[in-house]
């Protein structure tokens, strides 16, 4: 029963893993597959239905909505990535740091985090786009702002309960150098669970992003692709039954996510047990 | 003494990735109306099993092959909502472990009338009547009847499992290492209960545990277990002061008390149950093992009466 | 807490590089109103003044007035408070879709581990939960409301007089003023809204309460009461429903700050005249009073929220009670 249930994860993760790399594929090599200026209006004739020359039809301003669809895999990616990466290179510090150090730091610090957790992500993020104003960095920061607590907490629970081992296990090896052999311990612990955790959030951050475009707090009005925004166009054509500007550019976004998180469910189930070996 | 429950060549497996573990291999005893009965064993020799395998609450995967007779029904053979009737009412079980044996989010009343209700159909307040009678013969105060668990010690716990064993006056109560998990104190506590209830009623009680001493303190009989199979069985002060089955001398030899000397013990590890040693069980960790001992599978014969062994040499340890 | 949330969002709204007033603006105005406004605002003020002020402010209930072009003039507050039964409503439904689908889902996938049902629920579970709000929202209404005109795909209300004002959540108060045809003209409205939203939260919720069921089921005191010949209905329904239920109610709460973030987004894609709706107009007047007030409410919701979820903990679960 058990193996069966490893291998239904196993084959969800390679699913996820290959929808991931296809969508890089297709972000890096948008600008090959599809030459157009995908920011042009009235490129094509407005709201065309799904047609040989425009597979996915065409949008309300005149664009073709399979080349926007494609672009927009292209900016999420970028999105994604900076904001993951962000969080990762703030949150990862101050969770070591939180985690080995403890009293008044770590008290203050997870306090902190809890409220910023706590806090609607999409709200914060939106409040703080505003602010900071529009643009793909921009956005890339206003989304690595909520992902910090994230990856501070694992990071520093991680941190904490190495460090309960190895005090232990120091106690019992005598002469061994506590600090150098800890930090690197900690550190290995915590580098094999990001993977995971990095997928799990970054299903999150694609509609995160998404929602902050439709809400109108992403990214210029003109760039290539920008799967929220055309959402957000894409809606006061619905009371004229006008389903492909609508229904394509939200199976991009399920799709990509969908991939996310069954690969990250899936490093997950490797990573967990992994751990749990560690330590016996 | 009337045959309150019989065991004839009694087996249990259970189907795991890595194979059959042959759990119970073969068991024959039978325990009388009113006897107490120890069963002792290492970790692994199958004991909590047999416990199970009387309950009838062994795991899914898991296969029954003998006999276990018990009055006219064979509880080997019968379906689940059978035994489902017998259990709590002619047969209960008391766990190792009170603590995590009462559900959390129910009084203890209610387990009481809930586990009266599930076998009799009895109004509510007679139901409550019979908890508190119940309840205090286990020296549970009646006003902490409407109690969470968590609220109750570890020993109090324990004997509040033993009401629950006890309200439907069962004939037959199996005793899971009772007072492994409990301090000593309450452990006297626990078995001073246990001895009281032989002498007042006429309740069978099949007490397993791996602590010898309480075995002396409290059993009729005792049976020895090792890997799946009987060692030895018989009285109890047969088996304590002339043991046959060298696992059974070792175990003995292995008591500490005050003038102990020197620390012995069994040398080696419990088998693998999947992948047992050939003919008699025991012999890698015999220290009176010839090469006969690894090819046959000694008899469980009587070579004293009422004390049958499981040993090629029985008759050499006499 | 609540005063970390709060700090929170007076540095967000202050102290971040950037102007807010000017980023609400968004350019339409001069240097000189921006500068102006700032000045009205008190913005230009010291900033530890700034944070006295505020927090004083919002613990005498004064969150200021509006500055946008609809409600110029207004208290923030007295516009919140009306805009907020909208939003609750919405969550309300939304809730109880989310729990019915999920519990339900749940239980049918934990009482046939591994089978083909339980795969696919759980599949389910994961999928539904990366949806995104507003799209699902839209092909809702594509399906049910233009395609098949069951119900409307806008607003709250729409048709009749509105019923009058109790509560503001307009399916109670119909029903308060027993008027049966204005109830159905909102539960229509609300129907698709909280679908969306409630069918998105279900995902999270599946997986919970299948955990927590197979955990219970292993447990030792359900071993102990098969023992008793306890029935395995009872079983089911006593030890293990019950118990794998309890850690729910805390995911509610925790997911409270998704509930609301999601509500916003639903808010906008059904026109649902809520807190949402009302944060996203204020955004684009450049109502800055308007906007810091609602989220310090949103702020004190969260919290107030977890509250009464830890109430309620304690009342359902008598090991958290002292």
């Amino acid at each position: 029963m058990i193996r069966e249930k490893r291998t239904l994860a196993g084959i969800l993760s390679w699913i996820g893993l290959g929808i991931l790399v296809a969508f890089i594929f297709i972000g890096i090599t948008a600008p090959l597959l599809v030459p157009i200026d995908q920011t042009k209006a009235l490129a094509y004739p407005i709201l065309q239905p799904p047609s040989p020359q425009h597979w996915m039809g065409t949008d309300g301003i005149g664009r073709d909505v399979f080349a926007r669809v494609i672009w927009g895999a292209r900016t999420s990616l970028e999105i994604m990535a900076i904001g993951a990466l962000l969080a990762l290179v703030v949150g990862f510090p101050l969770g070591l740091l939180s985690g080995y150090a403890g009293g008044r730091i770590d008290r203050v610090l997870v306090l902190v985090m809890d409220s910023i957790y706590a806090f609607p992500g999409l709200l914060l993020a939106a409040l703080i786009a505003v602010v900071i104003g529009k643009g793909i960095f921009n956005i890339g920061i206003a989304i690595t702002v909520i992902y910090i607590p994230l990856y501070f907490r694992v990071t520093r629970n991680q941190t904490l309960s190495t460090r309960e081992e190895l005090y232990v296990e120091a106690a019992r090896a005598l002469g061994a150098r506590p600090r150098t052999i800890m930090l690197s311990y900690i550190a290995f612990n915590v580098v094999i669970v990001i993977p995971a955790i990095f997928s799990l959030s970054a299903a999150d951050t694609i509609l995160t992003a998404a929602g902050l475009s439709y809400l109108g707090f992403g990214l210029e009005i003109d760039v290539p692709g920008d799967w929220g925004r055309d959402l957000s166009d894409a809606q006061r054509f619905l009371g004229a039954g006008i389903w492909w500007t609508s229904l394509f550019p939200g199976l991009m976004i399920i799709l990509l996510t969908v991939g996310l998180s069954f690969l990250g469910e899936g490093l997950n189930d490797i990573v967990n047990p992994l751990l749990r070996k560690e330590r016996a | 003494m009337e045959t309150l429950l019989k065991a004839e060549d009694l087996s249990v497996h259970y189907s795991t990735k890595r194979g059959y573990v042959h759990a119970l291999d073969g068991i024959n005893l039978a325990i009388g109306r009113g006897e107490t009965l120890g069963i002792v064993g290492e970790t692994g020799s199958g004991k909590s099993t047999f416990a199970k395998a009387i309950l009838g609450i062994l795991p899914p995967k898991s296969r029954i092959e003998g006999r276990l007779q018990f009055h006219e029904t064979d509880l080997a053979r019968i379906d689940a909502e059978y035994f489902r009737r017998i259990r709590g009412k002619d047969i209960a079980l008391i766990f190792q472990d009170p603590m995590t044996r009462l559900n959390p989010l129910m009084r203890i009343e209610d387990h009481f009338v809930e586990t009266i209700k599930a076998h009799e159909s009895v109004s509510e307040s007679e139901a409550r009547a019979r908890a508190v009678t119940a309840l205090t013969s286990m020296r549970v105060p009646e006003s902490r009847i409407r109690n969470y668990p968590h609220e109750f010690s570890g020993g109090m716990r324990q004997r509040i499992m033993i009401a629950l064993a006890l309200v439907l006056k069962p004939s037959l109560l199996v005793a899971d290492e009772p007072t492994t998990s409990l301090d000593v104190i309450v452990e006297a506590q626990i078995l001073e209960i246990l001895e009281d209830l032989k002498r007042i009623s006429s309740m069978s009680l099949v007490l397993i545990t791996h602590n010898l001493g309480i075995v002396a303190e409290v059993c009729d009989r005792v049976a020895v277990l090792y890997a799946g199979k009987l060692a030895e069985l018989g009285p109890v002060e047969d088996i304590f002061a002339r043991p046959i089955h060298p696992y059974t001398r070792l175990l003995l030899r292995s008591i500490i008390s005050l003038d102990t000397k020197e620390l012995h013990s069994i040398e080696g590890t419990p088998p693998d149950l999947v992948d047992p040693p050939s003919g008699c069980r025991f012999h890698p960790r015999c220290p009176y093992a010839q090469p006969v001992c690894a090819e046959q599978v000694p008899p469980f014969v009587e070579f004293r009466s009422g004390q049958p062994a499981s040993c090629l040499f029985g008759k050499d340890f006499l | 807490m609540l005063l970390i949330l709060l700090t929170i969002v007076f540095a967000v709204l202050r102290i971040i590089p950037g102007d807010p007033v000017a980023a609400l603006f968004a350019g339409r105005a001069s240097p000189e109103i921006v500068a102006l406004t700032r000045h009205q605002l008190g913005l230009d003020q010291p900033y530890w003044q700034q944070y006295v002020n505020y927090l004083a402010q919002i613990f005498t209930g004064n969150l200021g007035t509006s500055i946008g072009e609809s409600y110029h003039g207004k208290s923030v507050l007295t516009i919140i408070l009306g805009k907020l039964p909208g939003t609750i409503e919405l969550t309300i439904g939304a809730m109880i879709v989310a729990t019915t689908v999920g519990i339900i889902t749940g239980v049918v996938s934990g009482t046939n581990r591994d089978k083909p049902s339980d795969v696919a629920l759980r599949l389910y579970g994961t999928i539904i939960f990366v949806i995104p709000i507003f799209w699902l929202g839209q092909i809702l209404q594509l399906i049910f409301a233009v395609e098949l005109g069951w119900v409307p795909a806008q607003l709250r209300f729409s048709g009749l007089p509105l019923p009058a004002h109790v509560t503001g959540l307009y399916t109670v108060d119909s029903l308060l003023e027993g008027s049966l045809d204005k109830f159905l003209v909102a539960l229509d409205h609300l129907v698709l809204p909280s679908l969306t939203l409630g069918l998105v939260l279900s995902g999270f919720f599946t997986k919970t309460v299948r955990a927590n069921l197979l955990r219970t089921v292993k447990a030792d005191y359900v071993e102990a009461a098969r023992a008793r010949g306890i029935p395995e209905g009872r079983i089911i329904s006593r030890y293990a429903f019950k118990n794998a239920l309890i850690p729910v109610i805390t995911v509610l709460g925790l997911q409270f700050a998704i509930l609301f973030a999601g509500a916003v987004l639903t808010e906008k894609t059904f026109s649902w005249d809520g807190m949402g709706l009302l944060l996203l107009n204020s955004i684009d007047s450049a109502d800055y009073p308007m906007v810091q007030g609602i989220i310090v409410v949103y702020a004190l919701i969260i919290v107030g929220v977890s509250v009464v979820i830890d109430v309620i903990n304690g009342l359902i679960d008598p090991r958290v009670r002292y």
